[in-house]
């Protein structure tokens, strides 16, 4: 019933296509922009995910990531692309939602549920927090530990200010990223999750994980929704 | 315009709908009306499930404003009688209080809506249960919710008298009032109020009295419009400046207001949420604002008095939040169909009120015409396109339904609303805002602001005052048909829908309609040629008729006006809105009888703001001050003044107006031995077989002279309003007039008309037409017959003899 008279209020759209819905959709998308959702289930390498070959890509064997292992179950692109767009400049977090029910129901994902104890979000600059009044990390990983009856945990903290990754190249994003966090685990566990939303060269996560390997934790893991590698062909 | 993507919209229209069906009188229809619903019910039931879900969801709000209209309409009760009824009643405060002060006496005065609990009736307090309008002027200030005693008289709400005005009846059954109480002596208290109400009432006095002691009077009153709402402390003069300027939105709290005040609290609570550390990582910054937000805004509403434009904007605003807060996109559009259905529900006549269709007109307008443009512009660019972007597209809206209820248009409007709205909403009200909660805290401060905050008040009242005295740019038409309001929406709708890909079928049929519109235009124009019409409006107590010639020449005889300085004046408020929605920006010829003020005061405001071609004067007491005001006004505008000597018989689109008294042998051709009311102008208007007669306010001693000279006519209007003084049985044999009107007063301190002057038409067999209890009378006549209607009363038609 309220979610009928929410829905007459304040009806839904898709965050794809903008088309309208009744009640979530499937998870926020229209059946059509769902159809159009591409999972990386093809061959991709075993550590950072990254879609090409049936192993581990050279940039992982280059420079082993601080994670053990990365998962990201969707391609970066078309309707998922739409969506985290209009999250992100058009400041609509609530799609997030259906986002992360979508990472959940994804059947590769099950497996994480048991292997994390800890589920950390990356955190944001204090200044684009401030400009976009939301961490979008954040909300996914509210989301997730609500469905998995667990709690987030905000041991992370940014030292500083960084330049918005896109538009660099590989090297220049993992110097942009370099030490930019810091982890604050008193107590320090045995595996966290660590959750953002789209991965590209995977410089922010490498960083990430590697402070909180620091702060003494052992094993991080990382999940973001969607892998957004520009090499595919590697 | 799927019905998916603004359901809420859709409702709004299907609920207005409703009523508009049962406002046009339903008793047998009602059942019938039901009885589609049904049927449809039953249709939707066997089409698709989602459609039909939906046309069941449309017709059971459809039905269900309809019966909230019924409800509404059925609330009128007939009172309980009371022999040997005391005055004495106590009354409860029961809506927001209007405070006004007084220019001379500096008391204030409290205008709201009383319940009525008791009446001191055969010795005891007997229960009532009247909500009545009243205007308190007892020292001690009220507040909601408290309990007076006060020595009052209750007075029926007539029907409307004049057509261009609200209908009071209408607007006492929109407030729930079913009498009109007039307050006989200061009020006592008895019991005061409590709870929260009360207490932000007794905030709004005061910031009042702040603001009155910081500012100079006139300021005073424009500040407490823009920050409490309360539009008491300023004059109708200054109302209709801003209103002819398009600027007159600014001075409630309309939309415009709200949606700045959320914005900024808005920002505010962000900012600090922001500072505070580690708070954006675990909860939504823009959650938290909204969530902080909405408790303010309301708050703000219910303090300025919770009129409709603010709770339609402040509903459409905590929509918006809402949707923020719970997690769905924001769509302003279906926001407003939200407080558009609120309201409507609340109280169903709101739809009928101008003020209700222009500010979601405007919106709605605004939203949907908005949403087409689309700009790469820099910042700055940007915003002034946007300005005139929504300024331009707000007049489009506007632009019909302004004709339609104040029946003229500034169009230079767009222009001055570029300026005057950023002016007032970033300046001046943040500023107000400022200084209310200041004056409370820091009384040397507040003055201070209060002394910046004068400039651009002072800018935004020149701008007022440019707009409205730019008569060029005026646009005054003939009131539009509603048919011919809802083709003009069409149209544009079409315009706007239009793509250069598409085939040009809706151009075609765009131009189609404007042609159409034009030639029903060109057509009504043209409709009373041959006639000569004469309007008798309601003007209060005085005299006033217009006369408008087969050739659209209009003579104005008379234009009322108040005994008392700043009173209610006629002309600004029944002749002018008269002539515009004739579509008159001239007078032709006006004639004052004699410089009696309720002859001749409402001409100062006609002379200011229409041009009066030629006027006419019987020359004495030429010494006062209003008549050279006004002659200088007409002279000014390059008009002709004659006073007796000079006024000869004019002939006029076959039309003769004949002067007949007085003329006497003196040099200024009045009788100095005679009364200024005996030396009033009396013209006689024939066409072709046709006649009137205007007597002004002649007594005994002109129509003595006068039974001479005259001739039979058709329809007099009686002299000097029905006074015992005058239609003398000779006068009235000499003429045998067929009809009699008065113009008069209700309720007049004279006891006018005189009930053995009305028994003596009677005797002689005269029907008789009442302004006060007939509302304006519209005499209308080819030449051979005349058809005299009245607002409230039946038509008579005078058949030549």
């Amino acid at each position: 019933m309220l979610e009928h008279l929410s829905q007459a209020l304040f009806p839904n759209h898709c965050a794809g296509c903008e088309s309208p819905i009744a009640n979530n959709g499937r998870f926020g998308f229209c059946d059509s922009c769902y159809e159009l959702l591409s999972p990386n289930n093809g061959p991709r390498c075993g550590i950072c995910d990254a879609p090409g070959l049936p192993q581990t890509c050279k940039r992982c064997l280059d420079t082993p990531p601080a994670f053990e292992r990365l998962w990201a179950p969707y391609l970066f692109g078309g309707p998922l692309q739409q969506a985290i767009h209009r999250i992100k400049f058009a400041k609509e977090e609530f799609w997030l939602h259906g986002l992360a029910e979508l990472l959940c129901a994804n059947e590769h994902i099950q497996a994480i549920k048991e292997h994390c104890t800890h589920i950390v979000p990356v955190p944001l600059g204090k200044q684009r927090l401030k400009t976009r009044g939301f961490n979008q990390s954040a909300v996914l990983a509210r989301k997730i530990a609500q469905i998995w009856q667990k709690k987030p945990h905000y041991i992370l903290e940014r030292t500083r200010e960084t330049a918005p990754q896109s538009g660099l190249s590989q090297e220049e994003r993992e110097s942009n990223m370099a030490d930019a966090f810091k982890a604050d685990a008193q107590n320090p566990v045995e595996n966290i999750l660590l959750i953002d939303d789209v991965v590209t060269t995977g410089a922010t996560l490498k960083s990430a994980a590697q402070s909180l390997k620091k702060a003494g934790i052992q094993r991080v893991y990382a999940l973001t929704l969607a892998h957004s590698d520009p090499h595919i062909t590697k | 315009m799927p019905f998916k993507r603004y359901p809420i919209l859709y409702l709004f229209a299907c609920a207005a709908m409703g009523i508009l069906i049962q406002n046009h009188g339903l008793g047998t229809t009602k059942v019938l009306f039901i009885a589609c619903v049904l049927l449809l019910l039953l249709l939707a039931f066997a089409w698709r499930k989602h459609a039909g879900l939906a046309l069941i969801g449309c017709l059971l709000v459809s039905l269900s404003g309809a019966l909230r209209f019924n409800q509404i309409n059925n609330d009128f009760i007939e009172l309980p009688q009371c022999e040997h009824a005391d005055q004495r009643w106590q009354a409860k405060v029961d809506d927001t209080l209007t405070y006004k002060i007084d220019s001379k006496t500096r008391r204030i005065l409290q205008k709201t809506n009383l319940l009525l609990e008791a009446q001191y009736c055969n010795h005891r307090w007997i229960p009532r249960h009247i909500r009545a309008s009243a205007t308190l002027w007892g020292k001690a200030p009220v507040y909601r919710g408290d309990i007076i005693e006060v020595r009052l008289e209750l007075e029926d709400i007539g029907p409307s008298l004049t057509p261009n005005q609200e209908n009071p009846l209408a607007r006492a059954r929109r407030q729930k009032i079913q009498k009109r109480a007039r307050i006989r002596s200061p009020h006592a208290l008895l019991q005061r109020g409590q709870g929260f109400l009360h207490t932000l009432d007794k905030f709004r006095l005061q910031t009042h009295q702040h603001i009155y002691t910081s500012f100079d009077f006139a300021h005073a009153g424009l500040i407490s419009a823009l920050v409490l709402g309360d539009r008491g402390g300023l004059s109708a003069l200054h109302k209709d400046r801003w209103a002819q300027a398009g600027m007159a939105h600014l001075l409630a709290i309309s939309g415009l207001h709200i949606g700045l005040m959320t914005l900024m609290i808005f920002f505010i609570f962000y900012q600090c949420f922001s500072l505070c550390k580690g708070y954006g990582e675990r909860f939504s910054l823009r959650k938290s604002a909204a969530l902080s937000t909405i408790p303010c805004i309301v708050l703000f509403c219910l303090w300025t008095g919770a009129s409709i434009p603010t709770l339609r904007a402040t509903l459409m605003m905590t929509a918006i939040l809402l949707s923020t807060i719970i997690g769905r996109p924001k769509s302003a559009i279906n926001a407003c169909g939200l407080a558009g259905l609120c309201l409507i529900f609340w109280q169903p006549l709101n739809l009928f009120t101008p003020g209700f269709i222009l500010s979601f007109g405007t919106v709605l307008g605004l939203l949907f015409l908005g949403a087409k443009f689309k700009t790469r512009l820099p910042l700055i660019l940007n915003i002034v396109f946007l300005g005139l972007l929504s300024s331009t597209i707000a007049a489009l809206v506007i632009l019909p339904l302004s004709l339609k209820f104040f029946y003229f248009f500034n169009l230079l409007s767009p222009l001055i609303n570029l300026v005057a709205i950023p002016l007032a909403t970033w300046l001046i009200t943040p500023m107000a805002l400022v200084f209310a909660p200041m004056s409370f805290f820091s009384p040397k401060l507040a003055d201070h602001l209060a002394q910046l905050l004068v400039y651009p008040l002072n800018g935004l009242d020149a701008l007022a005052t440019w707009g409205a005295q730019s008569p060029t740019w005026h646009l005054v038409m003939k009131e539009p048909t509603w048919s011919e309001v809802w083709v003009y929406y069409a149209v544009l709708a079409l315009l706007v829908t239009y793509k250069r890909k598409q085939s040009h079928r809706r151009l075609y049929w765009a131009l189609f309609l404007t042609l159409g519109l034009i030639s029903h235009r060109v057509y009504t124009q043209f409709e009373n040629e041959n006639m000569l019409t004469v309007y008798q409006p309601y003007v209060g107590q005085g005299d006033a008729a217009l006369i408008v010639l087969p050739n659209n020449e209009t003579v104005l005889i008379d234009a009322g006006g108040s005994f008392e300085a700043g009173g209610w004046d006629p002309g600004q408020s029944v002749l002018a809105p008269l002539l515009r929605s004739l579509g008159q920006k001239h007078i032709n010829l006006a004639v004052v009888t004699h410089p009696h003020p309720d002859h001749l005061n409402g001409f100062l405001y006609l002379s200011e703001n229409f041009h009066i071609h030629e006027f006419w004067w019987n020359g004495m007491a030429s010494d006062l001050p209003i008549l050279q005001k006004i002659l200088q006004n007409v002279e000014h505008k390059g008009g002709i003044t004659k006073t007796l000597p000079h006024i000869r018989e004019q002939k006029r689109a076959g039309v003769h107006i004949e002067m007949l008294h007085p003329k006497s042998t003196h040099e200024h051709r009045y009788f100095p031995q005679m009364h200024l009311n005996d030396n009033s102008i009396v013209l006689r208007i024939k066409y072709k077989n046709n006649s009137i007669f205007f007597s002004g306010d002649i007594e005994k001693n002109a129509e003595t002279h006068l039974l001479e000279k005259i001739k039979p006519t058709d329809i007099l209007k009686a002299a000097h309003h029905g006074s015992r003084s005058s239609s003398t049985p000779a006068f009235l044999e000499a003429l045998s007039p067929q009809l009699v009107f008065i113009s008069v007063g209700k309720n007049n301190r004279f006891g006018l008309p005189n009930t053995d002057v009305l028994e003596r038409f009677e005797k002689y067999g005269v029907a008789i037409r009442r302004t006060d209890q007939h509302g304006m009378l519209t005499l209308k006549t080819d030449g051979h017959r005349w058809k005299v209607d009245s607002l409230n009363g039946e038509t008579i038609i005078l058949n030549p003899k």
